[in-house]
């Protein structure tokens, strides 16, 4: 079997190609942007945005990597719109449904307000912290009373280790800046630790 | 619950206090510092202890079943 020769130039003439490129790039986006001095807030909420603004966003991608890799974006177009206002105005009305989606989603942080954002997530994790440390206090007391044993107690490990896996994904959020999605699972652990109550209060 | 598991509680009661005296006193800190040394701090602290804490309880849970 003789496999086609792959060029960059057939490469990106798929659209598949084109896609993954294009979703690559959103991908490492805010990587690019934080390398340019733009920082941005979290990449999951980039993200989100870009994929909220729906395939438009991406086929404009797709056109505008396949003009710069393959041939200038007018010529795809039809042959009336090559020239006059619109060969100008429709490539930049292209760049604009790229950037303005992906702009509006970051958030160029000033020094004090990247700050806070950490100081708050920092505060959400350590409030998620204390209520855990509160519930194996309250667990500990109860057995060691007697008060919780048999199926409760199964039933009470099994929670707090889904309360505890969930404050290690929090941990692990916050150990790698997703400010987000730490706050996010930090009150995921509230939730699970209320799920004790009712074996406590029998 | 019968009388030795209210006795039981009873006693667990000053440690149960104590423990959430302290929890509330360091949430309290954190929430109103803008320290963030002195929170990443407070929250090294309380992760050591936490996982400390859920060996134990786990264990003794495990005892209990």
């Amino acid at each position: 079997m003789t496999l086609p020769a792959i060029d960059g130039k057939s490469l990106f003439a798929s659209k598949t190609a084109l896609s993954l490129f294009a979703a690559l790039l959103t991908y490492f986006l805010p990587a690019i942007l934080t390398a340019a001095g733009i920082p941005v807030a979290d990449q999951g909420q980039l993200i989100a945005a870009v994929s909220d603004a729906g395939p438009p966003v991406l086929i404009a991608m797709g056109i505008v990597f396949r003009s710069m890799t393959t041939r200038p974006v007018t010529t795809i177009l039809p042959k009336s719109w090559q020239s006059g206002g619109l060969a100008v105005v429709i490539p930049v009305a292209l760049a604009l449904m790229i950037t303005v989606p992906v702009l509006s989603a970051c958030t160029t942080l000033t020094p004090a307000t990247a700050a806070s954002i950490e100081l708050k997530a920092d505060k959400a994790l350590f409030i998620a912290e204390s209520a855990y440390a509160g519930a194996l206090v309250t667990v500990e007391a109860a057995v060691d009373s007697g008060a919780l044993r048999g199926e409760d107690a199964a039933k009470a490990a099994s929670i707090i280790n889904e309360a505890y896996a969930a404050l290690t994904a929090a941990r692990t959020a916050h150990s790698v800046g997703k400010t987000a999605l730490a706050t996010a699972q930090a009150g995921d652990v509230a939730t699970i630790l209320a799920s004790l109550a009712p074996l406590l209060n029998r | 619950m019968n009388a030795a598991q209210v006795i039981g509680l009873i006693n667990s009661l000053g440690p149960i206090i104590q423990s959430v005296s302290t929890l509330a006193a360091a949430a309290a800190s954190v929430s109103s510092s803008t320290d963030k040394a002195a929170i990443a701090a407070a929250l090294k602290d309380i992760q050591a202890k936490n996982d400390e804490a859920t060996a134990r309880v786990l264990a003794k849970l495990s005892a209990a079943t």
